[in-house]
């Protein structure tokens, strides 16, 4: 169901004037007239919020005309509640310098906590997470299960595993927890509970094998430019099992999955054959995708082709960037959406039941805008709170000069905005969606979450060697909505992996706490719930992972819920 | 007075005086001498005609030795700079050669078109499309742009403008091949799958063999759920394409759906295998050594072709000497590309300059052994220039190289007929030839072996099949009707 905007006078009308006379006779005259207006504005609005944000970051990429590869595919953000003050803060990652660049001052990550009202105040020295390492992907979860989100770096180099302390300061306790990874090109990185015990395994996706020795640039035409990774040997990913003293033991080969060899970057998990365990999804660049298909004990066996998810229609292996899971057409199946190169489609996987698969970009229409552009994070939110998942794409290009190789390329790109209209399809609004949505720039991870908790999700975007994005959703009115928060007690204390169903009427919404999704980034630590115009939620049921059930009936609507395990009825 | 005195000559019975012996004797030898002379002589001149012969071979092959070397002789053009300066002083170059044959052919509609092609190879394709689209203003029927448009517009991913410009080129030629199937290909992209197999089947009637269509058919039928269809058209593909990964992946889909559990393993091997070649193949051909090198070569072949559309230009207008100059430069700037010797071999044997036309041909056998074509202009050449040994090793070499292609076969058969000899080898080659390839032109030749090895009847019916590929060749009928009435 689309809820319409109204044009902005119309708003102004309709918020002044107030009572129930009013909402009776004029609303339905201001409503005829935003349909006009509305079905030119889209419906969901998007403002450029950035420069009120106060948020100084800038990116840095390491670069210094030797076109490494690493400069290309920095960096992903996290989302996240640091302080457990009940708002969403922002740690943006960052690259650093590389053979040949120096800077004066090291670029570090910084970490902006939310005081309210979107205004963010660098924290990075006072915490200790301004890590001066390549940044590349990072994920959030209390992987020492003691009640603060700790932060895990997947760096180009050694990574870093912040531990919380929980009184606003983070330590690097990568070494001694034992996922420092080595000296590797990193990507995406996720926590999960592989094996239901109830602590958080880290999955440590990577990219490329790489050394300074034998890089070469590329040369098209005579132009310089980025090799891709087929300039470079796959490489296998990582499993750390958590051993529940603070430490992990590598489990890459009992686990099954360092007999792959990919070039991995985003990742995202889930439990996508309803089985009740998590498994794992790794966009692989211009190789074939991983599906790891759980077998409940943190054993995996890979099943991409078979379930249809490595390549795209034709059997290409696409320039995979990201990729989110979420259910987009409501059937209580989980669907992933993977990011790509310029010159090819973002692909969506429609979740068919029974392990497999099958691309529905075109016929869905969530391609659109997508083709001329490299694509990096993005995810599956319901915008306008309509009762089903829109797409939002960030949007960028690998090189300041690829206008010279292609003259209908450039580096800074519009990010894509794709409406749900319900049935599976989507349309792409791109251009009705607010001033937000004119900001081009060179984009890669993003996160969305409620920065200002007014119940609707907003995005930030971490462009490369720029100020990052901040658009604030302004969509009016919206739909009714529910978020809701988890506590795990014999399960992680984040709940990662936690199946939660919200069921509205005959709306039946799915969801899972992720811990690390999209472009190698972090969000959504709180579930967003679009409830369209049903003014109460029958029952929320929340599946745990390991087995646990609560379920909660009748529940209010426009608020943030949360869930502590065991306070549910059971069902 | 004095009186002579005649000796008496006497004859004793038949027996000559001794002294008309002595003469007798004397005649006899120089009988003898004079034959020894002439004899002596013509050895000599037999020997000497055998000297000259092979001195003749020794000069030519020494000339062939010498003009093979040559090529390697070539100082490639810029070679001496660094690999980034090359790329750049090429690209200078290709593009002032470009420039200059716009200003020279300014409307012309195949300089336009070429110059569109130039800026396409480089990425700059609001040019390209400037000039394609002044060109179609000029001459609306030019098929091969609307082809250009389309695939650009493929490229960049607008579908729906590739399939107007992919319309207009079948408007122009309906029977052209490819374009239902490319207009196929944007319409499975746009999801308009049963548009698509409409097309589809259409390029199937134009061009059976074609790669890609059934492909393409197999996606739209599996979008349409329709999975029987889909699979018979993915196993139809693969019959033409057997190395084709993307439909072996189709086929794990389809036996997946199906519950063909062992028919999706065995395509699910097919397909890693060779997914696993090819991956190989392109990361050994990306990683990084080299790449630059690599580039510069694309570049080098880049400002060739643009060197052999402006001679293509140039010939057109009759400047023969700008054309050859053109073509030599393009030489320069890749002495390892065959076109450029191609091109200015046909310019020789076209100026009759058949000794320097030969050269190049040989040329193009050292940098690609396999080339039949190039053995068979050194063949004709070598025809026209009466050196019919060399005829003979060419068109001998050509048939190694491509046992397949009729023409070395007929050629050879031709050779032997024109010189009179082996006429029964004539036979069998011309039989060969048209075993591979029926054409006028093959039994015509095969009926001339038959008739000259004395089989009438095996004569009079080549004939015939000759006349009946082509009828309106006067020449045939006028031998096959000479052929009849001759007594044999």
């Amino acid at each position: 169901m689309r809820v319409l905007k109204t044009g902005t006078i119309n708003a102004d009308m309709c918020l002044a004037v107030k009572g129930q006379f009013v909402r009776r006779i004029v609303l339905p005259v201001v409503l005829f007239c935003g349909i006009t207006a509305s079905s030119m504005s889209g419906g969901v609005v998007f403002n450029d919020v950035t420069k009120e944000t106060d948020i100084t970051f800038i990116h840095a990429d390491g670069s210094g005309g030797k076109f490494y590869i690493m400069e290309t595919v920095s960096a992903g953000l996290a989302l996240f509640d640091y302080d457990k003050d009940g708002d969403i803060d922002i740690y943006f990652i960052n690259g650093a310098a590389l053979k040949g660049t120096t800077y004066e001052e090291p670029p570090t990550n910084a970490l902006y906590r939310n005081e309210g009202n979107l205004k963010f105040v660098d924290v990075t020295k006072a915490s200790g997470v301004g890590d001066t390492g390549f940044g590349l992907g990072v994920c959030v979860g209390d992987y020492d299960n003691d009640g603060d989100q700790d932060i895990y770096l997947n760096n180009h180099g050694l990574n870093i595993l912040y531990r919380n302390n929980g009184d606003g300061t983070f330590t690097d306790v990568a070494k001694s927890a034992g996922v420092d990874n080595g000296f590797q090109v990193g990507a995406g990185a996720c926590f999960l509970d592989m094996d239901g015990d109830g602590d958080l395994d880290l999955y440590v996706s990577n990219y490329v094998e790489f050394s300074y020795e034998t890089h070469s640039a590329n040369m098209e035409a005579g132009i310089k430019s980025y090799p891709g990774p087929l300039s470079y040997l796959p490489t296998s990913d990582n499993l750390y099992r958590n051993n529940g003293d603070g430490t992990f033991t590598d489990v890459s080969v009992d686990s099954g999955v360092s007999r792959h060899a990919g070039t991995g970057m985003g990742m995202t998990c889930c439990d996508y054959d309803n089985d009740g365990d998590t498994d794992i999804y790794v966009a692989n660049d211009v190789m074939g995708n991983f599906l790891f298909q759980n077998d409940g004990t943190g054993k995996f066996e890979e099943v991409g082709l078979i379930a249809g998810v490595a390549y795209d229609l034709h059997g290409e292996p696409q320039g995979s960037m990201g990729v989110d899971s979420g259910d987009y057409n409501n059937d209580g199946l989980f669907d992933f959406y993977v990011t790509s190169f310029w010159g090819e489609l973002a692909t969506l996987y429609k979740n068919l039941g029974e392990g497999m698969f099958e691309d529905v970009s075109r016929s869905s229409g969530a391609g659109k805008g997508t083709f001329p552009g490299v694509t990096w994070g993005s995810s599956f939110v319901d915008f306008d709170n309509d009762g089903d998942r829109d797409i939002f794409v960030a949007s960028g290009h690998l090189g300041r000069n690829v206008r010279l190789i292609d003259d209908s390329l450039t580096y800074h790109q519009s990010n894509i905005f794709l409406m749900n209209t319900g049935g599976g399809k989507f349309v792409d609004m791109s251009d009705n969606c607010g001033e937000g949505m004119n900001v081009k720039l060179c984009s890669r991870g993003a996160g969305f979450d409620d920065l200002d908790n007014d119940g609707d999700v907003d995005v930030v975007i971490l462009n490369a060697k720029r100020e990052p994005t901040v658009l604030r959703n302004d969509t009016d009115p919206k739909g009714h909505w529910l978020q809701v928060r988890l506590r795990g007690v014999k399960t992680n204390r984040d709940g990662v992996g936690a199946r939660v169903k919200v069921t509205a009427g005959d709306l039946v919404l799915i969801d899972e706490v992720h811990s690390g999704r999209s472009y190698q980034s972090h969000y959504g630590d709180r579930l967003y719930f679009g409830l369209g115009k049903h003014e109460k939620v029958d029952r929320v049921e929340v599946k745990w992972i390991g087995g646990g059930v609560d379920v909660l009936t009748n529940v209010p609507v426009d608020k943030l819920l949360t869930i502590t395990e065991g306070t549910g009825t059971s069902k | 007075m004095v009186k002579t005195h005649k000796k008496p000559q006497r004859k004793r019975n038949g027996l000559q005086h001794p002294k008309n012996k002595r003469k007798s004797s004397t005649s006899s030898v120089k009988w003898v001498l004079v034959f020894i002379v002439i004899l002596c002589s013509g050895l000599a001149a037999y020997w000497g005609f055998l000297h000259l012969q092979d001195s003749g071979e020794t000069a030519y092959t020494k000339e062939r030795e010498n003009a093979s070397s040559e090529a390697f002789e070539y100082t490639t053009a810029y070679s001496e700079l660094a690999v980034e300066e090359q790329a750049a002083a090429l690209k200078k170059e290709e593009m002032e050669v470009a420039e200059t044959t716009m200003r020279i052919f300014a409307d012309n509609v195949d300089a336009l078109e070429m110059t569109g092609d130039f800026h396409s190879r480089y990425g700059r394709r609001a040019e390209a499309v400037k000039f394609w689209q002044r060109c179609l203003e000029i001459n609306p029927d030019k098929q091969s742009v609307y082809r250009s448009l389309g695939w650009t517009a493929m490229d960049m991913g607008d579908y729906e403008k590739a399939i107007e410009e992919y319309r207009k080129a079948l408007e122009i030629n309906p029977q052209a091949k490819g374009i239902h199937r490319e207009i196929g290909r944007a319409l499975v992209e746009l999801g308009q799958f049963d548009e698509a197999i409409e097309e589809l089947e259409k390029e199937l009637r134009v061009s059976p063999n074609a790669g890609m269509v059934n492909f393409l058919l197999g996606q739209a039928y599996f979008k349409l759920k329709d999975y029987n269809k889909a699979r018979e058209h993915y196993e139809a593909e693969i019959k033409v394409n057997p190395d084709y990964e993307n439909a072996y992946y189709n086929l794990i889909r389809i036996y997946t759906v199906l519950k063909e559990t062992e028919k999706a393993k065995e395509a699910q091997l097919s397909f890693e295998d060779l997914r696993e070649q090819s991956s190989k193949n392109e990361r050994v051909q990306r990683m990084g050594i080299g790449l630059p090198g690599r580039d510069v070569s694309a570049i080098r072949d880049s400002v060739v072709r643009t060197y052999l559309d402006a001679e293509k230009l140039h010939r057109a207008k009759g400047d023969m000497k700008k054309a050859e100059s053109l073509l030599k430069r393009a030489i320069l700037i890749d002495p390892n590309n065959s076109k450029s010797f191609e091109r200015l071999g046909s310019l020789y044997t076209m100026t009759e300059r058949f000794p320097e036309a030969l050269r190049q041909f040989e040329r193009i056998s050292k940098i690609e052994p396999s080339n039949h074509l190039s053995y068979m202009n050194i063949g004709s050449i070598s025809t026209v220039l009466q050196r019919f040994d060399a005829a003979e090793r060419a068109f001998k070499k050509a048939i190694e190289v491509a046992p397949d292609e009729s023409k070395g076969y007929l050629e050879l058969a031709r050779l032997y007929l024109t010189t009179k000899k082996k006429h029964a080898e004539a036979r069998r080659l011309a039989y060969k030839a048209v075993s591979l390839e029926t054409s006028g032109k093959g039994f015509f030749i095969f009926g001339w072996a038959c008739d000259v090895t004395g089989d009438r009847n095996g004569a009079i019916k080549a004939m015939e099949q000759a006349i009946r590929l082509e009828p309106k060749n006067a020449k045939y009928r006028q031998i096959y009707e000479g052929i009849k009435n001759r007594n044999y």
